[in-house]
């Protein structure tokens, strides 16, 4: 389980991000910064909340997801024969939803497991767009775009004989560009990361 | 028109690295051939599913089985699965900064699993100007190989003969038969139809002979007695072993004072390909006027 703590821009953001985050990481503390969203591991004091702008409340609930998503992404694989394909449906949406179904399929063909989780270390909000149009979409599509940093030194991955078969080039640390949208806005709960991005730089 | 395809969105700065041929792939057993940033496998090969190699969009001759119409995208065989919905996001490189068209799926190694679902190795998302052309119904080709079916009423066999001087006899037995079996008229029959890279094969099965003996009475015979049994002398006066009647009364009552017998062929259809299967009844009849007297005792005083 990941433990955070967290710097919120936006004081309004506080307590939205503490409660979603009050389940999983007891004892974290939200605070705010006077631009970017971010968490990190630095606790910091925030100042009571107030109002959300919908950018801030879209901000924090596309982290929240984001969160699960990598809870899912270890959870969904731990025993993939008995792991339904709808795993991911909580979390992911159009082709990322598929690049997760692929790889539990493919865990599944290749009797692979895996063990450990990975670490959300930061996330830093790089946007919000409330206005994306999506065709087929009658609605705009609210878009947050997060860089995510995370560990996955404890993450591991091991096939049928227990033999890790993490790809030796992969790094302890790195940092991907998440897309995170709601195609059923503003629904709260429909927040999916959409797609997911590498980095030309992906150090953190 | 198809243009090359991103499959994998997600390693966008790295997809056309990431999308590797599965021509890698060895006999030992399903590898890795693309992961994810995590280290999780997102496309694995390996059991020959999918033949990989090859480059552009191209209209494939189907699965080694006939059964799915595939389509070519950057090396990988596949079957397109429909217009992708939701649509992804503008902002997603698989768009490759169109603003027209959309994004399509597309299902490598398809098959079809238990209960007819139709599972795949995994998905890759492509975008196109104009939908894809839809692949051929499998329903319309299977009516198609019915189409190419001969089939045939078949000619009724009677013992007694009908016409002519002949009659049956009331509380003998009647043997009724298909006098000219064969493939048309008692199956099975197999034809298959093709289109687009897809094969449907469809199997024709006599199910049944329904005779409606024209005195209200129907007899059915079914199965592998479908045909019945043509009646040869050496039988005597026996009844049929597989498709018989004893008429109750004479025809003199009915027009013609002549029964109208009708033989009803049924046969069912059971059809299979392109990961779908069905089945479709068929019936053809056939019918002949047979007289039916009675013997009289007449007792003399000689």
């Amino acid at each position: 389980m990941t433990r955070t703590t967290v710097r919120i821009g936006g004081a309004v953001l506080a307590l939205v991000v503490a409660t979603q985050l009050a389940a999983c990481n007891p004892g974290t503390s939200p605070t705010s910064t006077p631009t970017a969203t971010r968490t990190s591991s630095t606790p910091t004091p925030v100042p009571s909340p107030t109002t959300t702008s919908p950018e801030d409340q879209a901000a924090a609930q596309a982290e929240e997801v984001v969160r699960n998503y990598y809870r899912a992404e270890v959870q969904c694989l731990v025993d993939p024969p008995h792991t339904p394909m709808s795993c991911y449906d909580n979390v992911a949406i159009t082709t990322e939803l598929d690049n997760l179904r692929n790889s539990l399929v493919s865990a599944q063909a290749m009797a692979t497991r895996v063990s450990g989780d990975i670490e959300v270390v930061s996330v830093d909000r790089e946007s919000v767009d409330m206005t994306v149009r999506v065709p087929g979409q009658a609605a705009a599509v609210p878009v947050v775009t997060l860089s995510v940093c995370r560990d996955v030194s404890k993450f591991n991955i091991v096939d049928k004989d227990g033999n890790s078969i993490v790809p030796p080039d992969r790094k302890p640390r790195g940092r991907v560009e998440m897309h995170v949208a709601n195609y059923k806005y503003p629904d709260a709960s429909q927040w999916r990361v959409a797609f997911v991005v590498v980095p030309k730089d992906p150090s953190c | 028109m198809l243009r090359r395809a991103v499959a994998f969105v997600t390693l966008a700065l790295v997809a056309t690295a990431s999308i590797v041929t599965a021509s890698s792939a060895t006999a030992a057993g399903p590898t890795c051939s693309s992961y994810g940033p995590d280290g999780t496998c997102l496309v694995w090969a390996g059991g020959g599913s999918d033949p990989g190699g090859g480059t552009g969009p191209t209209t494939g001759p189907g699965t080694g089985d006939g059964s799915f119409h595939l389509i070519q995208i950057d090396g990988h065989w596949c079957a397109p699965s429909g217009l992708k919905n939701p649509q992804p996001l503008p902002s997603e490189p698989v768009w490759q900064g169109h603003t027209d068209g959309a994004i399509y799926g597309c299902a490598v190694a398809p098959k079809v699993g238990p209960g007819g679902l139709v599972t795949a190795d995994w998905t890759i998302w492509y975008w196109a100007a104009t939908p894809p052309p839809p692949p051929p119904d499998p329903a319309v080709l299977a009516q198609q190989a019915v189409a190419a079916m001969p089939f045939v009423a078949g000619q009724i066999g009677l013992a007694p003969p009908a016409g002519g001087n002949s009659m049956g006899i009331v509380g003998m037995p009647t043997w009724m038969w298909i006098s000219n079996p064969g493939e048309s008229t008692t199956g099975p029959m197999t034809r298959s139809a093709s289109a687009g890279g897809i094969t449907v094969t469809a199997t024709a099965v006599l199910t049944r002979v329904v005779w409606s003996m024209g005195d209200g009475q129907k007899v059915t015979c079914g199965g592998a007695k479908a045909p019945g049994t043509a009646y040869a002398a050496s039988y005597g006066g026996s009844s049929s072993p597989t498709c018989g009647y004893v008429y109750t009364k004479t025809s003199a009552a009915q027009p013609g004072q002549e029964y109208t017998l009708t033989a009803t062929s049924y046969w069912t259809v059971s059809w299979f390909g392109a990961g779908a299967s069905g089945t479709i009844p068929l019936s053809f009849s056939r019918s002949i006027q047979q007289k039916v007297g009675e013997y009289q005792v007449i007792v003399t005083n000689n």
